[in-house]
């Protein structure tokens, strides 16, 4: 049978692992270098925690695997937009979440006056790249006051959160995904089904990764970014018009952030608190990535996403610790998250 | 740095961003003046809250020397606000006095995952005040209604909203009783907020709560209030009959369960494996999410796959999520069975025809007959254009009826801390719109519950189930003893 084949192969893969990992750490406690043998046991013990628990449910793991990675793509696609906001302009942009909500929203407006997804989800990303814009303006005199800063952007969020409460009201609903990826593929060796708009989803976000590296590594805007990000001032005083990029970002993160809310739209639903919810992953992500950058912010999310769904599938009453746990986790061996170097102390 | 230039560019974005802060300040009024209500009127009795309760009864004396600085205060926003006019009598407990009036505070949830909800119920409430010559002072969810009199006192109507956490309700609750001086007050919506709001109202005994929709068994079950009164069914008798139909009629014998993780559906399905596990019939998972779960993909996952059905209690956009990513998962290879909030009426349009066969129990069907419900259902839908009978605007409707008939039976004599009035209440029976209702001994109703199947988007009655009583027809004394349900209680 085939899960039986899957399970042995799988616990096969995981004793190699054990195996290699334990001689290391022998190895490590025998060379006298105790941090590292407790690194490689502890990482040891939890590959043989997960294997064990993945293989008691074997014809499901995939399909948690699955919806780490859908969630770890909407993480990804909030928390890209947040970093970059705040590795160029040192903003915390707590109305980030509203952006989201305010993106699905017109989004849903659109769908329903036109029925068509894509149009829906163009307009929802330009509006939310024009709220950018109207944060970038609102923010504009308060450059560099950093308190000052993220209280404009919580009250923001405040303003965008009633209007769509106002607008929009309590009722939930969500968009319907366009035609082609309506209904679901059935997973192998499972009784159960994985909707095609979730694997459209994880390939958007691959898609804005993508889109992303190439505008910062491959383009002058990037450049300019990237230069932004490492000396702000420099870059100014080389006549490059900073403003303009600072503007650009702001649309930029305000489009994924729309992006996002299209998404979270469509394959879960629009409600009010969403933001806040989606805001807080999206911090966790970001924290642990390391603030600032865009790589960290990819595995941050993935970690975040994986450890979540394993743990609501294992430990559902515990999984909201669990997730916290990772960040503390990544916080305590790495200070300044995954890929994150220190805030400039001058800001 | 260098100055900016202002360019066309510039002065473009400047109209722009002015426009869209006007519209944006002129769009928050509506919602401002609800929230901006409480507040205005928390500071001036500043100095009364330390002492609530002693001013209660005695106060009527003191309550002029009161409620001069009260109304002078109130004056700023006496224009549209409901509440104003009620701080100058606010102490006073409303005894029969010439110039006397009621106050009815309803509580529920305008905020928080059942916004939605909340309009509903308050809805109920307003219909059975408009019975009683009131006038509906606006269409927002927060609008008053004014004019209402039973035995020739005015009846005043203050709202206040929760978000369904119980700590939010019982500061609601607190400023209608401490504040506005409520007398009767209606509500909350869900099952964690009544078992607060009982704990809180027992320390003012002169105040009736009269639930809406709270369903938590122990709200009237186990230590129960003397001024707590509920006319519907709890969690456990809304889901009444479900486990034996699922075993006998359906031949389920091993099932899973997936629920919120909170009191009001622990008692649905302790309801539903009480019965089906003594007809013999096993769980084999019970899966609990947080309420307000986005993202159920996880919780699916858990799902055994050698289940004959899968039963699921859950309300508001809860249920709507999850019904929505179960089908999409298991293209519902594993039946469902509902619970009685996850398939209500307020709740079946979203669903769609996923909830197309869906069978569950409840107090509401769209197909009783009854004269009553009709009426209720024409009523409704005149009043409140668009909107059809569920189980929050009717039990909402039958609470404040019934606390109008009691005050109009004692001639609206609220003296001797409500003593006359809860004994009249506590004796009220009637036809509602779904039933006859009568209360037992801990003031707890026992009433009709129906077993439902979802046809066509509306429930149809597979068979009514009549006088359903608190211990489900199980021995009082044996199902008092089982202790509450929880997560893990019944065992089976």
């Amino acid at each position: 049978m085939a899960p039986d084949r899957r399970t042995e192969a799988a616990a096969g893969g995981a004793q190699v692992a054990l195996r290699h990992l334990a001689g290391r750490a022998a190895a490590a406690a025998v060379g006298r270098n105790q941090r590292r043998a407790a690194q490689l046991a502890i990482s040891g013990l939890l590959i043989y925690y997960v294997t064990a628990k993945s293989i008691q449910i074997s014809d499901r793991s995939l399909l948690v695997l699955l919806n780490g990675l859908t969630a770890a793509a909407l993480y990804f696609l909030m928390a890209s937009g947040f970093t970059l906001l705040f590795g160029l302009v040192r903003v915390t942009n707590l109305a980030h979440g509203g952006v989201y909500l305010l993106g699905g929203y017109v989004a849903l407006s659109v769908q329903r006056a036109t029925g068509n997804w894509l149009a829906a989800a163009g307009l929802g990303f330009l509006f939310s790249g024009g709220i950018g814009i109207l944060l970038y303006v609102l923010l504009r005199r308060l450059r560099g006051e950093g308190l000052r800063e993220t209280m404009v952007t919580l009250g923001a969020a405040i303003v965008m959160a009633d209007q769509a409460l106002a607008h929009w009201g309590g009722v939930p609903s969500d968009l319907d995904p366009p035609a082609f990826l309506q209904g679901s593929l059935p997973l192998p060796a499972s009784p159960l089904l994985y909707p095609k708009f979730r694997i459209a989803v994880i390939g958007l976000a691959i898609l804005a990764g993508l889109a992303l590296w190439l505008l910062l590594y491959r383009t002058r805007l990037g450049m300019v970014i990237r230069a932004g990000v490492d000396d702000r001032d420099m870059v100014s005083m080389a006549g490059i018009r900073v403003e303009l990029v600072f503007c650009a970002v702001f649309v930029l993160a305000g489009g994924l952030a729309g992006m996002a809310g299209v998404a979270g739209g469509t394959y879960l639903s629009l409600a009010q608190g969403e933001d806040n919810r989606v805001l807080l992953a999206s911090l966790i992500v970001v924290i642990a990535g390391g603030l600032g950058s865009l790589r960290g912010a990819g595995a941050a999310a993935v970690l975040v996403g994986l450890v979540e769904a394993f743990a609501q599938t294992h430990h559902a009453i515990l999984s909201v610790l669990i997730t916290f746990g990772t960040l503390i986790a990544v916080l305590a061996l790495r200070p300044h998250g995954l890929f994150g170097r220190p805030v400039d102390a001058r800001l | 740095m260098r100055q900016r230039k202002p360019t066309g560019v510039w002065r473009l974005l400047g109209v722009l961003v002015t426009l869209l802060l006007i519209a944006a300040a002129c769009g928050g009024d509506e919602g401002e003046d609800a929230t901006t209500q409480a507040p205005a009127t928390a500071p001036e009795p500043a100095p009364a809250p330390d002492a609530p309760e002693p001013p209660a009864p005695p106060a009527t004396e003191s309550a002029p020397a009161d409620a001069e600085p009260t109304g002078e205060g109130a004056s700023d926003d006496a224009g549209d606000d409901p509440a104003a006019s009620d701080d100058v009598t606010a102490t006073d407990d409303g005894a029969a006095d010439a110039t006397g009036s009621i106050t009815i505070g309803a509580i529920s949830t305008l905020d928080g995952p059942f916004a939605a909800l909340g309009d509903f119920s308050m809805h109920g409430v307003k219909l059975a005040l408009l019975e009683y010559g009131g006038e509906l002072d606006g269409t927002d969810t927060r609008d008053g209604v004014s004019g209402a009199t039973v035995a020739g006192l005015d009846i005043e109507l203050v709202i206040e909203g929760s978000d369904a956490t119980p700590d939010v309700a019982v500061e609601a609750t607190r400023r209608m009783v401490e504040q506005d001086g409520a007398d009767i007050i209606i509500g909350p919506l869900s099952g964690d907020e009544g078992l607060a709001l009982k704990d809180y109202i027992r320390d003012f005994p002169e105040v009736t709560l009269v639930n809406g929709t709270s369903a938590s068994q122990d709200l009237t079950l186990r230590d129960p209030a003397p001024n707590v009164f509920r006319f519907g069914g709890d969690g456990a008798m809304w889901t009444f009959g479900v486990g034996t139909y699922a075993y006998e009629e359906l031949g389920y014998r091993t099932i899973a369960t997936v629920a919120e993780d909170y009191s009001y559906p622990y008692d649905q399905v302790g309801a539903v494996l009480t019965e089906f596990c003594a007809l013999g019939g096993t769980v084999a998972e019970r899966i609990w999410v947080p309420l307000g779960t986005q993202d159920y993909s996880s919780f699916v996952a858990q799902i055994p796959n050698d289940v004959d059905a899968v039963f699921f209690a859950m309300g508001g956009t809860d249920a709507i999520n999850f019904v929505k990513q179960y089908d999409e998962f298991t293209g519902q290879a594993i039946p469902l069975v509902a619970g009685p909030t996850a398939v209500d009426q307020s709740v079946l349009s979203e669903l769609g025809d996923r909830a197309e066969g869906l069978i569950s129990s409840g107090p509401v069907v769209d197909d009783s007959g009854l004269a009553e419900f009709d009426a209720f259902a024409a009523r409704l839908d005149e009043v409140f254009p668009g909107q059809t009978p569920n189980i929050f605007n009717v039990y909402y409707y039958i609470a404040t009826k019934s606390a109008l008939q009691a005050l109009e039976e004692v001639g609206g004599d609220l003296s001797d801390a409500s003593a006359a009035f809860q004994a009249a209440l506590a004796e009220q029976s009637w036809q509602t719109p779904i039933g006859p209702v009568v209360l037992d001994d801990n003031r707890q109703a026992v009433v009709d519950m129906y077993l439902r199947r979802v046809d066509g988007g509306i429930q149809k009655t597979i068979e009514t189930l009549p006088k359903v009583n608190a211990t489900l027809g199980f021995d009082r004394d044996e199902y008092i003893a089982q202790g509450s349900f929880s997560r893990d209680n019944p065992s089976c």
